[in-house]
């Protein structure tokens, strides 16, 4: 069947892009609830024993995107510092030659 | 339902979502709750939930969530998959069909707890792959799943038969 003959009783999948902020934001709301912290809700069968199946698979979904989203940024962060270290070390060679300079 | 891509990566999966979800004919009784939504982080982080209603009384609930396969950066496989249908017992602040494992339950496979394993008829037992034949647990899709539902209503036709299992 074609999508637009569903439009009435289905919608597209949609998808929800989500930065590090937002990710650590509802891990904040969670905790803030629960009044435990993230690795304690892991660890502690009957708490989530407690909880609705959905919340612990959001809160975990939550934590498994905290550690992608970190490990992209450190990613990002570790090929920017790589490209731009030999600029870095350019720009400071004449500064030290000039040192070199002044000393003599 | 064609079998998921392998390897997989999110884009793959999300044409065989494409493809499957277009073909999918909702019946007239069933309302979208929560439409499909997958939150994609890399090409090898998601999730997604998609909740279906049937009449007043009757739901499923997919959760699957996909991450790096340890060791191994560049490839990824589902971490954790909960297919699940039985009665509205609960209702979450969001109007959703809230689950706890103690509820009532006509089918559920899932690896929330275990490696992959079966609930059928009631909450407990856990019914482990060891136990179930004819069908390969951990293969399910959550198509494959979502269909099996539609034709077990529009059929009557019982749930093990419908998915091709015996437990023994």
């Amino acid at each position: 069947m074609a999508r637009s003959q569903l439009e009435e009783s289905m919608s597209p999948i949609t998808e929800r892009f989500l930065t590090l902020a937002d990710v650590e934001e509802q891990i904040a709301k969670f905790e803030g609830k629960y009044g435990v912290s993230t690795i304690e809700f892991l660890k502690n069968p009957a708490l989530r024993a407690e909880m609705y199946d959905d919340e612990i698979f959001q809160w975990e979904s939550y934590e498994a995107h905290r550690e992608e989203l970190a490990r992209l940024d450190e990613e990002l962060r570790g090929k920017y510092l790589h490209r731009v270290r030999p600029q870095i070390d350019q720009s400071l060679q004449p500064i030290q030659n000039n040192n070199l300079a002044l000393a003599a | 339902v064609p079998p998921l891509p392998a390897p997989l990566d999110y884009s793959k999966f999300r044409a065989w979502a494409d493809k499957n979800y277009d073909n999918l004919k909702i019946p007239e009784d069933c309302v979208q709750l929560r439409p499909l939504v997958i939150t994609p982080v890399s090409p090898r982080v998601w999730s997604l939930e998609w909740w279906l209603q049937f009449g007043s009384d009757k739901y499923v609930r997919v959760a699957e969530r996909y991450g790096r396969f340890p060791g191994l950066a560049d490839l990824c496989r589902r971490d954790y998959f909960a297919y699940h249908y039985g009665q509205m017992v609960n209702v979450t602040d969001e109007g959703l069909a809230g689950f706890k494992s103690s509820d009532p339950v006509d089918i559920r496979i899932d690896n929330g707890c275990a490696p992959a394993h079966l609930h059928f008829g009631s909450p407990q037992p856990h019914h482990s792959q060891s136990a179930v034949k004819g069908l390969v647990l951990n293969e399910l899709d959550m198509f494959t799943f979502v269909k099996g539902i539609f034709h077990h209503r529009k059929t009557q036709k019982p749930l093990d038969e419908v998915f091709g299992f015996r437990i023994e």
